[in-house]
């Protein structure tokens, strides 16, 4: 008992003497080298400037971030909000409204400075494939190969969700990149289950994705392009296209009632900048959304990213409104298919 | 004095007797009735509640046959899981019985083990075992018995193994437990009478250890019933499970009501299986139905023999058949089983008498059990030699080795604060379960008021109903309280989860304790509490210490809770690990995971020597 007491006290002294000597902002991302990127080139180079800790943690769950809200009791000052969450997060009225005085909104790409939120970075899912199976230009080269399973045989990797295949399905039913929104979802799930018997299983996160075509699970994946470009650069024979992919942005929100929010709104415009924006975009191979961070990127790097023009017109623009109004039915349809 | 109008308790006098039992049984009741009652009643108010009055979640289950049809999938499923972990177990649970041989102690460890194993590490284990290019697709493929790799993983049959291996355990210890109460001169006697081994157990032993196996039977199917960890990462989306339903609606929608909906339908559902098996067996069984140790109380001669409820097959029979139908099937089955018998007579006069020497049965039995031990410490042969690799990934055979994972483990500040987290965690919860379930317990066992069994069934309730339903209901109440992502609000949770462990451990320690030794000690003069100090407790103490680690280790690997309850600040091993499947897949976690093991396996040795202490404390042996 008195050592358990011993600890306890301990503790409080540590975590109270913390907490008295520096602020903290909690930022909470996607976990894994996605994470590190974001301690050592915003994180560190903030802390050394401001004197503001600054803790990174992982996997923002949309009905945390409601009960942290509703409690008032904010854990995650900062959330890196991918764009379906961001739609609902400011339809439900939980993120604080940003100072966007403090960041060059016009260095923004279209719709990446808004008030609720600041885009970090344009990720993507892409067509990738084995390389061992399909060597140099044989693979698929778009949705419909994708689907043709006499051609390209072989297990498959879908995400776990709606988001994603539902305009995966869509795009192997013929409908252009640019006119999938609004999705028939019937249709589209329709096409899904032509292609079920052969997904042989499902990716919860890109790392999961990552380590299924590692593991050979499966020799095709719809998952993010930058974990399997990091694959490739550590010598897998993988290869990942950009035709009939998805480009989804990432924001940077304040928690409502988060009690660092000068702190965290700082964090905000100091990650803005160019130059650490076009670091982490070499780093994770996502995209930039400052025009200017586009000078600082090396031109093999930049090819790689869902925002250079020639990606860019060949994939889905992720249409987080659409998401936020037909969420119910998408998900009940999504639940019902799932078991079927 | 005035009267206390509660039913349970009417017919207690308000003696000193009776509050000494307050206070003993009451502080784990009122723990349980904040922390435990309270939130689950909450979650029945949210699944109504949202915020006004609505049946709309409800309406909604009915309206979609997807949910009712994971509830079945769940059933199918589990009903399977049920009888391979009993038709597994039942030959192991034997041998764990009757030998003495210290295989028998290494065989409980293997056993055991899985049971403490994460559910993360046992997860990973069987992806290398039985994935595409895994080691058993690899060494088939290699032999060249097949040309395609086969589809082991990410289907049913991936689900049966990953949970058979975990709900191995809650079958097989209750079976021990049954079995090594059968007095074993009713086998002798029927030997002396004339029969072979094989009709003495099937005529003797079998039948009274239905019991065990029927709570075997019942723990499992409950546990399987709610589980949905083992199902995610390694079946596929056509068998999602209802806890599967649940845990995703509330990540992936953030729909609370639904939720809460689907929680109190798997509730009622479990109710309903337990009530089912209550009315067969009784709650007695589920910890060990031990009947009172007859040499203890000669005098209740007959009391004694009506304490163990008859079997089974009996209770059914008696419930659906009348007297008259009754004997003639009893007539028709005993009739079969003489021609078998007489077919087996016969054809062992075929074979030549050598072969009769060699004890088949016991063949048999050491082969099935070795197989299944081969099977339980596959996986754990996985692990370690992956946690001692330096691959950047998850590689089996590792291809470079050294302690390069462990060295990132122990310099790693996240894995590093979780661990510590962990053992602060655990090291609270094993001193207040051990003292609210061991003040209990004492209760329980040396009582005489009615109603026990009800206080029973509220104590173990935690370790019945499915974990994800108490951790949401943990969930909300905690997140009102402001402790979520507190070690506090982790200690709360967990101690609720791990006082059944305790109180079960600690009934069967007291109820083998003779009490005529305190009553010595206080006719010659010493109080109550001076005997309890010098006479109870060091006699008891072996089994304190066991459940003192079980409270442990429970708290330690404890996921599902942790899933909600951690924070920033208070995060735990077994959750660090579950984020690092979603996010990394990092091999630290192997080396964390072996770590885990070795603890667990040193643990559960110390535990094995606690209670051969235990047993030569006992002033009566129970044989």
């Amino acid at each position: 008992m008195k050592r358990n007491y011993f600890i306890i006290v301990f503790l409080f002294i540590f975590f109270l003497a913390g907490s008295a000597w520096a602020e903290s902002i909690t930022i909470c991302a996607y976990g894994g080298t996605y994470n590190t990127g974001i301690e050592d080139i915003f994180g560190k180079p903030f802390t050394e400037a401001t004197g503001i800790e600054v803790i990174v943690t992982t996997r923002p769950i949309y009905s945390k971030m409601k009960v942290q809200v509703k409690s008032g009791n904010v854990e995650w000052d900062i959330v890196d909000a991918e764009s379906r969450m961001y739609a609902r997060g400011v339809k439900d009225g939980i993120f604080e409204e940003l100072d966007l005085s403090m960041i060059d909104v016009d260095d923004f790409q279209e719709g990446a400075a808004t008030k609720y939120g600041v885009a970090g970075i344009y990720y993507s899912y892409n067509i990738t494939y084995s390389t061992e199976k399909w060597p140099g230009d044989t693979g698929p080269k778009n949705m419909k190969d994708y689907w043709n399973v006499k051609k390209f045989p072989g297990p498959r990797g879908m995400k776990l969700t709606a988001f994603s295949n539902l305009e995966a399905a869509s795009m192997a039913a013929g409908i252009p990149v640019d006119k999938v929104y609004p999705i028939d979802v019937k249709l589209a799930l329709k096409k899904m289950t032509e292609l079920k018997p052969h997904i042989r299983t499902f990716w919860k996160t890109g790392a999961h994705g990552q380590q299924l075509m590692r593991d050979r699970e499966v020799d095709l994946c719809y998952t993010s392009g930058g974990r399997i470009y990091q694959m490739m650069d550590q010598g897998f024979p993988v290869n990942v296209i950009w035709q009939d992919s998805m480009i989804i942005l990432d924001y940077w929100t304040i928690l409502k009632g988060s009690k660092h929010k000068e702190a965290a709104m700082k964090w905000i415009a100091f990650a803005s900048d160019p130059k650490r924006q076009a670091a982490f975009a070499e780093w994770t191979n996502y995209g930039a959304s400052s025009k200017k961070a586009y000078q600082y990127i090396r031109k093999e790097k930049a090819v790689r990213m869902p925002t250079y023009p020639e990606n860019y017109k060949k994939g889905v623009l992720c249409d987080a409104d659409w998401y936020a109004e037909n969420e119910k039915e998408i998900e009940r349809a999504w639940e019902i298919w799932k078991l079927k | 004095m005035t009267q206390l109008n509660l039913p349970l308790v009417k017919d207690l006098k308000l003696s000193g007797d009776t509050w000494r039992h307050i206070f003993l049984l009451g502080p784990l009741v009122v723990y349980l009735c904040v922390f435990f009652i309270y939130p689950l009643y909450s979650v029945l108010i949210q699944s109504l509640f949202d915020p006004k009055f609505t049946t709309e979640h409800y309406l909604e289950i009915v309206k979609y046959s997807v949910y009712v049809r994971m509830l079945w999938n769940a059933l199918e499923i589990c009903a399977v899981i049920t009888l391979m972990c009993i038709l597994l177990g039942y030959p192991i649970a034997y041998y764990l019985t009757i030998s003495e041989s210290s295989w028998a102690t290494i065989l409980m460890i293997a056993v055991v083990t899985p049971f403490w194993m994460s559910v993360l590490v046992r997860t990973y284990a069987w992806m290398m075992i039985l994935g595409r290019y895994g080691v058993v697709n690899d060494f088939l493929m290699g032999l060249g018995i097949i040309e395609n790799p086969l589809d082991l993983m990410f289907n049913r049959f991936g689900v049966y193994v990953g949970m058979v291996y975990v709900m191995f355990p809650y079958a097989v210890l209750p079976m021990v437990s049954v079995m090594k109460g059968i007095d074993r001169n009713l086998m002798r006697a029927a030997d002396n009478l004339g029969s072979t081994p094989w009709q003495s157990f099937k005529n003797v032993f079998l039948p009274l250890s239905f019991p065990g196996v029927g709570a075997g039977i019942l723990l499992t199917f409950i546990r399987s019933v709610g589980s949905f960890i083992t199902p995610t990462l390694m079946g596929s989306t056509r068998d999602t499970m209802l806890a599967q339903g649940i845990q995703s609606q509330i990540e992936e929608v953030s729909n609370w009501g639904l939720a809460s909906a689907l929680s109190v339908m798997l509730f009622v559902v479990v109710i309903i299986l337990f009530f089912i098996y209550n009315r067969f067996l009784g709650i007695d069984m589920l910890w060990g139905g031990q009947q009172k140790n007859q040499s203890k109380t000669p005098a209740k001669g007959p009391a004694a023999d009506s304490s163990q409820k008859p079997g089974i097959i009996l209770k059914i029979k008696n419930t659906l058949w009348n007297e008259e139908r009754a004997t003639a099937l009893d007539q028709v089955i005993w009739g079969f089983q003489d021609r078998v018998d007489q077919l087996r007579t016969t054809l062992s006069r075929a074979v030549p008498a050598f072969i009769k020497k060699i004890s088949w049965n016991i063949f048999g039995l050491n082969s099935v059990c070795f197989f299944t031990f081969i099977l339980l410490v596959f996986p754990i042969l996985i692990i370690i030699p992956i946690a001692f690799s330096n691959d950047m990934y998850l590689n089996f055979p590792p291809k470079t080795w050294g302690f390069g994972l462990f060295k990132s483990y122990f310099s790693s500040t996240l894995w590093m604060s979780s661990t510590k987290v962990s053992f602060i965690v655990a090291f609270q919860v094993m001193i207040l379960a051990t003292i609210l379930g061991t003040l209990a317990s004492l209760s329980l066992v040396r009582g005489t008021y009615k109603g026990k069994s009800y206080w029973y069934a509220l104590i173990l309730s935690p370790m019945i109903i499915p974990v994800i339903i108490t951790a949401i209901a943990c969930y909300f109440f905690f997140a009102k309280l402001k402790l979520i992502g507190t070690i506090t609000g982790l200690v709360l949770a967990h101690t609720v989860l791990a006082v059944p462990f305790v109180v079960i451990v600690m009934t069967s320690t007291l109820k083998g304790f003779d009490e005529e030794l305190e009553q010595a000690s206080m006719n010659l003069g010493a109080g109550r509490i001076r005997t309890f100090f010098n006479i109870t407790f060091p006699i008891i103490r072996p089994g304190i210490i066991t459940a003192v680690l079980f409270a442990f280790i429970a708290s330690f690997d404890e996921l599902v809770g942790a899933m909600f309850i951690c924070g920033v600040r208070a995060t735990t091993l077994p959750k660090q690990m579950w984020d690092g499947i979603r996010d990394e897949i990092n091999p630290i976690i192997a080396s964390a995971s072996a770590l885990l093991i070795f603890l667990t396996i040193f643990l559960m040795v110390l535990i094995s020597i606690m209670k051969r202490r235990q047993e030569r404390l006992y002033t009566q042996k129970k044989r």
